[in-house]
């Protein structure tokens, strides 16, 4: 067990290999990476590179095919399915590319998911979630259906859910990848916020999301570059 | 065509093949139910007209007694006297072998005018003609080669045959090979010289009928009879069906009601489908029509991909169907042959019509079922589709107006029944269009019941329950097809049980009423028949008169007589003796305040209130019956709830009937048992006074309960036979309707896994979702059922058999059907459940 200071996330010697029809594809080669907490780290790189799949590792919804990952000090590759999900309910909030949003929920609702799923009642989530969306600047659509927001709205309704269990990892896969330029520059602003409370790590091909980050990490080829 | 059949189709089905097993056997189980019933009702039409060639053997015309039982043997001479034909009488009686289960065919026939008529190939011994001092031995009988080995006989023993004086021993004069007649009822046919068959059953001078060959023009012939006979005398082709069998054929064909709704099931179940191969392939069609492909050829492509799978379907379910007629039939004759032995199925008889109906049925049910989302899609344009997400099947506006038109349909119903007895089968009409109502008002039900269930629902799991009533209330349509199949199916299995239980219920009061006695000594053993003309034997009521503790006893003679185009029961019976034995519990059964001199007189009769709904006849109409002395008119009595015979009951004072019928003889004796004595002995002593020269049956009350409501439940096992396939289907409903729920939410499911949905949390969404549905589905069936069996299928008992029967609730089925609907809904969900939990996290959130 890791000291309750040491890294957020850490890679050790990562290789994933994923099968692709009839040949294996090697998304990630050795890769060794320390995030240590509180950090915004921005992880960059062509397509291919293996940005998605080491989101994904850190996430915990994969696990490596070699090599050790470790969030919040627990080792993933040891946990079963029940486990690794628990770990991504209470540790980890995500941020996804295309919002996926529930489209029969509110956004109250849609914010209040994760803690829901965690025993919580609606009725004591849900003004935390009305907090949350309040500072991404969407209390005037509480009462909306995803449907009826614009791109950028539905992605603050997904930071929203994402903070809303308080976890102290957020992951960001693209989260402006599918965003207007003005739209886009307020989630990375958003983000940075949220990471002078918690560790924030985005996977993006925006160019712009290095400068808000704390931290630039490059991907070649499945290696660090 | 065959280029998208192949790339389009062909690959998009082979990746989903437990959704293509789900719809492909929904139809299979559906024709199934539909040739299943068509292969018994040929098999069995068919093979009585093979009985009745077989005992007919080559005759080309019959002569009969009109309305009456009995042709005296002095026609025969007036027959005979024609030329230019070859006459054989033929005494046809069913009986017992002492000892034995199975019944026995006796054909008394005349050997020496019997060359021409049947083929009796005799394996062992002669035929009597050949030795005509034969009868001096004894009396002669002759068996099939089947009978002699199952009861371990050889030519010259002999064996015991029970007949209106007792049983009496028989000779075995010839042993035949099991060919022609020989072979019917499983070799249980014997032959008796006409004379010893007639002085054995109490039958002298009368045949049952007297067969007809000739060469010249049969149409002739016949003319010719009909003059020399006159109109006491009826002349006719061997006939193709009789009343017992008409009764109960038309209770096979009702069952096909149950195969109507099996495939409207079916019909969703395929709709479901279609709909979700539709929505998963927009891309593909779009891109599809974008390179090219007319709106016609993608809507032909999957018309055509359906219409084949409900081919397949159909082959299918025409196999299931012939091997379920196998057991059907076996359950079905031993019922038809119960009520009389008439017909031997022994091979199925599968016609080419069957086969293409079964085939056109179920192709053209897929086809119907795959118009409306086929066509629908083909409404978008190519932009549109390759946008996927943007369609949508069906907006939710117009589940009103087919609630609207719902409620139309269940009005109509109720507008039939209110025009009660206006028109045959409008009970089942009325069913159909409450069933047909039901249905189309259930998707704007579901809506409304789905959201005012969400809070029960969310109490039982905060975000699952919430989730599952989401998912009800976002596709209402597809959730109420589903509702309404498995509530089609129960909804039959509450109602067929509520008829039966109202039969059984109202029987037993009848019985509790109208049977005065503490015993009934009867020459009939209701284990192999429950109707034969056979009598008790002349010395009988004084032997039971002697039994120490026996107070008296009233004779009663029953017979069916034909009237109008039914077979009537007519029960005459001392009534004196009768009212002495219902005054003595102060009761009057049948007799009603003031009619017993009228009935001792000869005047009038009493009706049963069936007989009277059936012939709309009421107190005070006369009813004429014809005896062998002609027509006579009775005075209707009044008329008396009663449940013996489905055609009609009339009871008549038995001197009366003895002198107008010319028949003294009795069918059953009742007897009243002196006050304070140990009734169990009395009957014991009644069996041993009896035994040594008698083979009668001793019943008291409860054992004929027993007896009628036996031979209900076997009713009921051939309808539930049919309502376990329609529940089954049911179910395959409920898993297909949950897999294409999955489906569709792949990314969501996905997406909540992501976030912190463990896999049980997925299982328990899905489960709750299963069992609202079936717990709707079994609560609106039980409420259906019951509704039908209150109204229209009352009203279908009351045009069949005339029973009227108020409302019964079948409490043990109700629960057993709402069992079924939890069990079925806990079940259902199993495969679903392991689809979502099975979903991968990453591909499913990648997926856009």
């Amino acid at each position: 067990m890791e000291p309750p200071n040491g890294p957020a996330i850490e890679l050790r010697g990562v290789r994933k290999v994923h099968a692709q029809g009839r040949r294996d594809v090697v998304a990630l080669d050795g890769v060794s990476l320390r995030i240590e907490r509180r950090e915004f780290v921005t992880i960059m790189g062509p397509s291919g590179s293996g940005k998605s799949t080491l989101l994904h590792l850190a996430g915990a919804l994969d696990i490596p095919t070699a090599g050790e990952v470790l969030v919040e000090g627990t080792l993933t590759s040891s946990l079963d399915d029940t486990a690794l999900t628990l770990l991504r309910r209470r540790t980890i909030g995500f941020v996804f590319q295309f919002f996926n949003l529930v489209p029969s929920l509110n956004i109250v609702e849609n914010a209040s998911l994760p803690a829901l799923l965690n025993g919580g009642r609606f009725e004591t989530v849900r003004s935390r979630a009305e907090d949350l969306l309040r500072k991404v600047g969407l209390e005037a659509r509480l009462s909306h259906y995803p449907e009826e927001l614009s791109g950028g709205e539905m992605q603050r309704v997904a930071i929203a859910r994402a903070l809303i269990t308080d976890p102290p990892l957020v992951l960001a896969d693209e989260p402006t990848g599918n965003l207007d330029t003005a739209s886009g520059v307020e989630i990375l602003k958003i983000l940075r916020e949220i990471a002078r409370e918690r560790t924030v790590v985005i996977v993006t091909h925006d160019d712009r999301a290095a400068g808000y980050g704390t931290r630039l990490v490059k991907l070649r080829d499945g290696k660090l570059a | 065509m065959s280029t998208l059949l192949r790339y389009f189709s062909a690959r998009y089905l082979r990746r989903h093949p437990v959704r293509v097993f789900l719809s492909v056997m929904s139809v299979a189980l559906g024709v199934a139910l539909f040739a299943s019933i068509d292969v018994s009702n040929t098999s069995t039409e068919a093979a009585f007209r093979r009985t009745v060639r077989a005992l007919s053997g080559s005759a080309q015309l019959q002569v009969v007694k009109s309305r009456s039982f009995g042709v005296e043997e002095a026609a025969l001479a007036r027959i005979d006297a024609l030329g230019g034909l070859q006459a054989a009488p033929v005494l046809q009686l069913g009986t017992t072998v002492p000892g034995s289960p199975d019944g026995l065919v006796v054909m008394g026939l005349d050997f020496a005018r019997e060359a021409s008529f049947r083929l009796w190939d005799v394996a062992e011994g002669e035929k009597p003609q050949v030795n005509p001092l034969a009868f001096l031995a004894g009396d002669l009988i002759l068996i099939s080669r089947t009978f002699a080995a199952k009861h371990g006989l050889k030519l010259g023993g002999g064996f015991k045959i029970d007949t209106p004086t007792g049983p009496r021993p028989v000779l075995i004069g010839a042993i035949f090979k099991d060919e022609g007649p020989a072979q019917l009822f499983g070799g249980n046919v014997a032959v008796m010289p006409l004379k010893t068959a007639q002085k054995l059953f109490r039958r002298p001078g009368s045949v049952d009928r007297v067969e007809i060959l000739t060469k010249g023009s049969v149409e002739e012939v016949a003319r010719q009879l009909r003059e020399a006979l006159g109109p006491d005398y009826t002349v006719r082709p061997p006939p193709e069906t009789n009343s017992f069998l008409d009764e109960a054929m038309a209770r096979l064909r009702a069952l096909l009601g149950v195969g109507v709704v099996a495939l409207l099931v079916g019909i969703f179940i395929i709709y479901n489908s279609v709909s979700i191969s539709v929505v998963e392939r927009l891309r593909e069609i779009g891109t599809l029509r974008a390179i090219g492909a007319t709106r016609r050829q993608v809507f032909g492509v999957i018309l055509l991909e359906w219409g084949i799978l409900g081919l397949i379907g159909s082959a299918g379910g025409l196999g299931i169907g012939i091997g379920l007629a196998k057991s059907l039939i076996r359950i079905w004759t031993k019922e038809v042959n119960q009520v009389a032995m008439v017909v031997d199925v022994s091979q199925l008889d599968i016609l080419p019509r069957t086969i293409a109906g079964a085939l056109f049925l179920g192709t053209l049910t897929t086809l119907v079922a795959a118009v409306y989302p086929a066509n629908e899609a083909m409404s978008i344009s190519p932009l549109d589709m390759m946008r996927q997400g943007l369609f949508k099947m069906r907006q939710a506006g117009g589940y009103f107006r087919s609630f609207l038109i719902g409620l139309g349909s269940l009005g109509l119903s109720l507008l039939l029944l209110l025009e009660s007895l206006r028109f045959p089968n409008v009970g089942l009409l009325a069913s159909f269009f409450a069933f047909l109502g039901a249905a189309l008002a259930m998707p704007q039900a579901t809506l409304w019941v789905s959201r005012a269930a969400s809070p029960l629902l969310r109490r039982f799991s905060e975000l699952c329950g919430f989730l599952a009533a989401d998912n009800i209330a976002k596709h209402p349509q597809r959730t109420a097809l589903t509702v309404i199949a498995l509530a089609g199916a129960l909804a039959m299995m509450v109602s067929s049980s509520s008829i039966v239980a109202g039969i059984k219920h109202r029987s037993s009061e009848w019985m509790e009423d109208a049977l005065p006695f503490d015993c009934t000594v009867n020459s009939i053993d209701y284990a192999s028949t429950l109707y034969a003309s056979a009598a008790v034997p002349e010395d009988v009521p004084a032997l039971i008169q002697s039994v120490e503790g026996v107070d008296f006893s009233y004779g009663v003679r029953a017979v069916l007589q034909d009237y109008g185009e039914r077979d009537i029961m007519i029960f005459a019976i001392n009534m004196d003796g009768y009212d002495r034995m219902q005054k003595l519990r102060g009761r009057s059964g049948f007799i009603l305040p003031g009619t017993l001199p009228d009935l001792l007189s000869g005047k009038g009769v009493i009706v049963s209130d069936n007989f009277a709904l059936l012939h709309h006849l009421k107190k005070g109409d006369s009813v004429e019956l014809s005896t062998p002395r002609g027509l006579r008119k009775f005075e209707i009595l009044g008329s008396y709830e009663e449940y013996t015979w489905p055609q009609g009951t009339l009871y008549i004072h038995r001197p009366v009937f003895e002198a107008a019928w010319n028949d003294p003889s009795v069918t059953y004796l009742d007897v009243k048992f002196k006050p304070g004595v140990d009734r169990k002995a009395v009957r014991r002593g009644i069996v041993d006074a009896l035994r040594p020269a008698h083979s009668l049956f001793v019943y008291d009350v409860d054992d004929l309960k027993r007896v009628s409501e036996s031979v209900l439940d076997n009713t009921l096992v051939l309808m539930n036979i049919q309502v376990a396939l329609a529940v089954v289907i049911g179910f395959f409903g409920i898993v297909n309707t949950l897999l294409i729920s999955v489906m569709q939410r792949t990314r969501e499911i996905g997406l909540l896994r992501a976030v912190g949905m463990t896999t049980q949390q997925v299982s328990a969404m899905i489960l709750i979702e299963s069992t609202f549905i079936a717990l709707v589905g079994g609560g609106l069936g039980i409420l259906l059922g019951l509704a039908g069996a209150r109204w229209p299928l009352a009203l279908h008992v009351a045009q069949v058999a005339g029973y009227w029967l108020p409302l019964y609730v079948p409490w043990t089925t109700v629960w057993v059907a709402l069992g079924s609907a939890m069990m079925i809904g806990a079940v259902a969900s199993i495969l679903p459940a392991r689809r979502a939990a099975a979903i991968e996290v990453l591909e499913a959130i990648t997926y856009e």
